[in-house]
């Protein structure tokens, strides 16, 4: 697996690399030629201007881009163990178990909290007796347990925007992933919300592999351990800039990614 | 000052506009209550003299009779019930697979021919699903049991069913039509596969418009008339098995309007009053749990 190669920059053994990849909607091309590898064990940060193809990036990651017509994914995606991602007859279903993701607007099934478990759960073979442990383990994960015990045959849209956010990653959390995508999992909550979620966020170093795309540098400063810059660059968004966060952020050598990160553009 | 003219005209004619619009809202809304005050008026005398009761506990229909007049409408109330829930037991399913179908696996060409298919059916008249019944359906039944005289609870129910089922499959297509992505995305997020997708998530998210498009379609077929004067044999009686003819209410109205003498007209209006009557429960038992539910799962 040469793309193990690819992670020159980092120490640790990259969990999920990707080469040279291009993501397409018909003709217009959202992210081209992007090589990036995420290592094990470490939040990665995308950033970038609104319009640089992050969340492209990040929804071709377990193949959700899939569900675009007209979207077309084309170079390499692998994880760890060698398994192709971008293959077109790679098992999606189960990759997606192994590649978890929380998007930006909370979406619990609008069913009881309980079945929020339930349906995933029975998808990847679970035995029914054996998920209330692993519901309430998860819940316990995201401090969640003890709002939510009395209540868990009640509708889970009757929980706020943040517990919502705290059940997805929960539901998330369930399947056992290897490696979670976050799709700008703050904004649309309120401050205090959104500051519990990120330290969950933070919490996952070390036992998850963490890709995050955000719009908020200081969110990235604070829990990133790497940051790739995303910028839209001769009709396509582009990854300009990659590497430990401290570096990055600090000092980035890329004109673009300077001024960016400056506060200055963007 | 051209301006300020401009805006007080636009203004009288905003008020205008409103006034017209409020008279139409009013006409749409009002026929229900000119109609069912129509009826009302019409049955008027048999409920004055007291037939009302003899309606739910006289045996037999023979409202002419000179001998022993009797004005027992229960079989033919059982019989339109029963006769509408076998068409809705039958349409329902088909119709919410077919919508699964088209909504899921159907490459968009065939859901779209397919539509234009269903808004035709819907189109094509009764008595042309009557003449089709009697000529197809009856026969038929009458092969597969001999004995009978085809016209049946059973012919009624399956023709019923096919002037039904546009109205389900279309309803229930719109309603998971109008299942948010956000949730579809969340299901391909966990790895649900397409089966799952449908039966945990689209189906259960769609249930509302589903139990809308089932109700349309109940008071549909309650009140459906020429189809169901062709095939079901028109014998008002409560039927022992699907091959028994029956006399829904709606056949009996259709039958005898047009010679009825006066108190047997009023008991005519009787009968659609409370036909109307049945619908309105329908739908006022539909709207309730639906705001049961609402409320229940926080407006969601």
């Amino acid at each position: 697996m040469n793309s193990v190669n690819d992670s020159t920059e980092t120490e640790s053994i990259a969990r999920l690399s990707v080469t040279s990849l291009t993501v397409r909607y018909g003709d217009l091309v959202a992210v081209r030629d992007v090589t990036l590898a995420f290592p094990d064990g470490r939040i990665t940060a995308l950033v970038g201007p609104s319009g640089c193809g992050k969340s492209s990036f990040l929804h071709s990651l377990n193949r959700l881009t899939d569900l675009i017509p007209g979207c077309r994914v084309t170079g390499g995606i692998r994880l760890f163990d060698g398994t192709d991602i971008a293959h077109p007859r790679a098992d999606v279903l189960a990759l997606r178990r192994r590649i978890g993701i929380v998007f930006q607007r909370p979406n619990p099934f609008p069913q009881s909290i309980r079945r929020n478990f339930e349906i995933p759960l029975r998808e990847h073979g679970w035995h029914r007796r054996d998920i209330p442990d692993k519901m309430e383990t998860v819940l316990r994960q995201v401090g969640l347990w003890k709002e939510v015990s009395d209540r868990l045959h009640k509708s889970a849209v009757a929980l706020s925007g943040g517990q919502q956010q705290r059940l997805c990653l929960a539901r998330a959390l369930a399947l056992d992933p290897e490696v979670i995508l976050f799709d700008e999992p703050c904004s649309a909550l309120d401050p205090i919300a959104s500051g519990v979620v990120e330290d969950l966020i933070h919490s996952l170093r070390d036992r998850l592999t963490v890709a995050i795309v955000t719009h908020n540098l200081a969110q990235a400063r604070r829990i990133a351990d790497h940051v790739a810059v995303f910028w839209h660059r001769d009709g396509a968004g582009q990854l300009i800039e990659s590497g430990p966060a401290g570096r990055v952020l600090a000092a980035p050598s890329d004109p673009d990614a300077m001024s960016y990160l400056g506060g200055m553009r963007g | 000052m051209t301006s300020s003219k401009s805006t007080t005209l636009s203004r009288s004619l905003d008020r205008v506009f409103r006034g017209v619009l409020g008279l139409l809202a009013a006409v749409s809304g009002g026929m229900v209550l000119l109609i069912v005050s129509y009826l009302v008026t019409g049955a008027w005398p048999a409920i004055e003299a007291g037939r009302l009761a003899a309606f739910f506990t006289d045996e037999r229909w023979q409202p002419g009779s000179a001998r022993d007049p009797q004005f027992g409408v229960v079989s033919m109330l059982v019989g339109s019930l029963l006769v509408t829930l076998l068409a809705v037991g039958l349409a329902t399913p088909v119709g919410v697979a077919s919508a699964v179908f088209h909504r899921f696996y159907a490459p968009p060409v065939l859901e779209r021919w397919n539509r234009r298919m269903l808004e035709l059916l819907i189109g094509v008249p009764a008595v042309v699903f009557g003449f089709w019944g009697l000529m197809t359906v009856v026969p038929l039944i009458v092969r597969l049991a001999p004995e009978t005289p085809g016209q049946s609870l059973l012919a009624g129910g399956i023709v019923l069913a096919l002037m039904i089922l546009p109205i389900v499959t279309l309803t229930t297509q719109a309603a998971l039509q109008a299942v948010p992505r956000a949730q579809l995305l969340a299901a391909a997020g966990l790895g649900l596969g397409r089966a799952r997708t449908i039966w945990a998530v689209a189906l259960p998210a769609a249930r509302g418009g589903i139990g809308a498009g089932v109700l349309l379609s109940l008071a549909r077929a309650i009140g459906e008339t020429m189809a169901v004067v062709l095939v079901c044999g028109n014998i008002p009686q409560i039927p022992d098995s699907l091959f028994d003819p029956i006399r829904p209410v709606t056949s009996t109205i259709a039958l005898e309007m047009g010679y009825a003498t006066a108190s047997h007209k009023a008991l005519l209006f009787c009968a659609g009053l409370v036909l109307v009557l049945f619908t309105a429960v329908f739908v006022g038992w539909h709207s309730f749990r639906r705001q049961m539910a609402d409320t229940g799962t926080g407006g969601a």
